[in-house]
């Protein structure tokens, strides 16, 4: 019931329910549901095309390549998904995956001995640059893009000091092994910890206090402060988290390679926000899920497997990652005003 | 009672940025250093050889100050500069008219490419972050297509035109100028108005019924036809093409106009203060490249100057809005300005 000027009271007009459909529907396309949802669906069409188009290649052998080849970006966009929930970026993934890489051959020289401590040092130095990033978005309320480009240029020019320009290390054989040995049914052993790492990030960022502060600080940080979310805790925290993980990064992608290399971490910048981006997450924060991202990383892996099967050169994919990223940014159920 | 006319003086010192004051100070202090311990002192050529270094970087970080000044971010000027400079060294001839061919062709590549950034970030409204950065990667796939490894041909009377001299003064401080004063006289249009208008608070812009999607675009395609004249430039210094010559322009850039301007706040910015800038940036290496330091930590230079520029800048605003925030106290009404 409606009142109107003169103190009368009138029926509201009823909504017609064609008009209620197609506003539902409209709304629908827009959630991050379906965005999750047409990730996986892609993924899938693209595996299924690629024994059309490319020759010798059998369904589930490559949907295994495709797990083991997206195992870094899937491991680096966790952390750069929970930075972009809370509206900021993650530059300096680059040079922590490749100091994260070159730490851990350097402290193992090529062996398993050491790997039990040398692992938690290589994740926690990944923490303490995520931490500096952090303290500088959190308390000197730096912009997050500049922060991350410095910090990931100064750890290049550091890196740079302590080893010449000589490729370096080896990559331990028990790290080496996870990336290429097949378990049981022709899994791949690094696809168990894979499975371990999504269902820790999906528990972590969607049944945890933390991560429902995390998606209100990305809403409005404001409110979130206001409703004494400790902003500034949280923040730092998310940091900390993508720095670890851009480590934890460096350290399958060694394994994958067989060793470390300066450079390693460049080529993961992109395909890091592009899997964030497709995945549904907002680039203006609040919304989006790793079960996304997980899938964009796998979608890209495809993409670039099947461009390569194709012949494709690195031009031709960078152009095309660039590409996907515009076209679900557009898709993206937020946009600035 | 009426308020009394702000004086002209006021009015002048309205205007000018107090951070660009501060740098220009230290520019000053580091440009004496830097003259007394090169070779050679001061001398029409040390002159030119600071300018023909940070020409290229002081001109890219103009262009980038519009977009800022607009209230963006533009992440693609390092891969722009980097097209331009692969489209022209492979479209350059030994004849004039194709040299200036090249030139328009460089010209119209950083204005397209500016525009497309445009009309993604205003039309298609997406944020100024996601929509360079995925243009910085799809430019660099594209200069790579163009020239894969470093190679084009430049002929030397095009590098010869762009690093003479011009009545004594060299032709990169030449176009330095330039754009400063292309600059300037932009920024007394409507459009200039508008553009610092929309970085400043685009609701009210736009309840102000500003034209806020023209405005964004265009200062994305100025933006984009400078970066076009810092590769040319680049072209004609380094006398080749290379797909990914422009990569590190994108920190030292914004190291440029923090260090210059102070901030990267929409609503603010100042060409002057992105050229003092860029001069500081380069005026610190070669003093640094002259005791010995090498070439490797140019990058840790970089990275920690910007950090200690833009620290220093926001612990100051951090103390003061504290300050700010106890001065006012509760219970306490503000007096009323006499007015």
């Amino acid at each position: 019931m409606v009142d109107t000027d003169n103190g009368a009271t009138v029926a509201a007009p009823a909504p017609s329910p064609h008009r209620a459909l197609t506003d539902r529907a409209r709304a629908f396309v827009h959630t991050t549901a379906i965005n999750v949802l047409a990730v996986y669906v892609l993924t899938v069409l693209l595996i299924i095309g690629a024994t059309f188009w490319l020759p010798g290649i059998r369904v589930v052998s490559f949907t295994w390549t495709i797990v083991v080849l997206s195992s870094v970006t899937a491991v680096v966009a966790f952390g750069q998904g929970a930075v972009v929930l809370t509206g900021g970026f993650d530059l300096s993934i680059p040079w922590v995956i490749t100091s994260g890489g070159l730490l851990l051959t350097t402290l193992t020289q090529g062996t398993n001995g050491r790997l039990w401590w040398a692992l938690p040092i290589v994740l926690l130095a990944g923490g303490m640059v995520g931490l500096c990033n952090g303290l500088g978005v959190a308390y000197l309320q730096l912009s997050p893009i500049v922060v991350t480009l410095a910090t990931n240029v100064v750890l290049q020019g550091v890196v740079l000091l302590f080893t010449g320009s000589a490729p370096q290390g080896v990559a331990p054989p028990l790290i080496v092994d996870l990336m290429s040995k097949r378990l049981v049914g022709g899994i791949p052993a690094v696809a168990f910890l894979l499975a371990l790492f999504v269902i820790l990030g999906v528990v972590l960022l969607q049944r945890t206090a933390f991560g429902r502060q995390v998606y209100a600080i990305g809403n409005n940080s404001r409110v979130a402060y206001l409703t004494a979310v400790p902003v500034r805790r949280v923040r730092i925290f998310v940091y900390v988290l993508s720095g670890s993980c851009a480590a934890l990064g460096g350290i399958l992608l060694s394994g994958y390679a067989g060793r470390s290399y300066l450079g390693m971490g460049d080529a993961y910048l992109l395909p890091s926000v592009a899997a964030v981006v497709i995945g549904g997450t907002s680039v203006l924060g609040g919304r989006g899920s790793y079960v996304g991202t997980f899938g964009a990383a796998a979608l890209l892996a495809a993409l670039a497997a099947v461009l390569d099967g194709l012949g494709g050169s690195v031009a031709i994919k960078t152009i095309i990652l660039g590409l996907c990223v515009l076209v679900a940014a557009l898709f993206s159920s937020r946009r600035t005003g | 009672m009426m308020r009394s006319e702000p004086t002209r003086a006021a009015r002048v010192r309205s205007r000018i940025n107090p951070a660009v004051i501060t740098s220009s100070g230290v520019l000053l202090a580091l440009l004496v250093v830097h003259f007394t311990t090169a070779s050679g002192g001061l001398s029409q050529y040390s002159i030119a050889t600071l300018s023909d270094q940070a020409a290229v970087l002081a001109i890219a970080a103009v262009g980038t100050t519009f977009v800022v000044a607009a209230g963006g971010f533009d992440l693609s000027v390092g891969s722009v500069i980097s097209l331009v400079n692969v489209v022209v060294a492979t479209h350059l001839g030994e004849s004039s008219a194709s040299q200036v061919g090249g030139v328009a062709l460089g010209l119209a590549v950083g204005g397209g490419a500016g525009l497309i950034n445009g009309l993604l970030v205003s039309v298609a409204r997406l944020a100024s972050v996601i929509a360079t950065l995925a243009m910085l990667f799809v430019w660099n796939g594209v200069a790579l297509l163009i020239l894969p490894s470093p190679g084009g041909a430049v002929p030397f009377t095009f590098t010869d035109r762009l690093t003479s001299f011009v009545f004594g003064i060299p032709m990169s401080l030449v176009l330095i100028s330039g754009s400063l004063l292309v600059w300037y006289l932009l920024r007394s249009t409507r459009w200039g108005t508008a553009a610092f208008a929309v970085g400043d608070d685009i609701v009210a812009a736009r309840a102000a019924a500003l034209p806020t999607r023209r405005t964004m675009i265009l200062a994305y395609v100025w933006a984009g036809i400078f970066y076009a004249v810092a590769g040319i430039l680049l072209t004609a210094q380094i006398g080749s093409g290379d797909p990914n010559v422009g990569t590190p322009m994108l920190l030292t850039v914004y190291t440029a106009i923090i260090l210059g301007s102070g901030t990267l706040r929409g609503g603010r910015g100042s060409a002057l203060g992105s050229v003092v800038g860029a001069l500081i940036l380069r005026t610190v290496f070669n003093v640094l490249f002259s005791i010995g330091v090498s070439s490797y930590y140019a990058n840790i230079v970089t990275g920690v100057i910007l950090v200690a520029a833009v620290g220093v800048g926001s612990i100051r605003s951090v103390f003061a809005d504290r300050r700010a925030a106890a001065a006012v106290r509760p219970g306490r009404l503000q007096p009323e300005k006499a007015d």
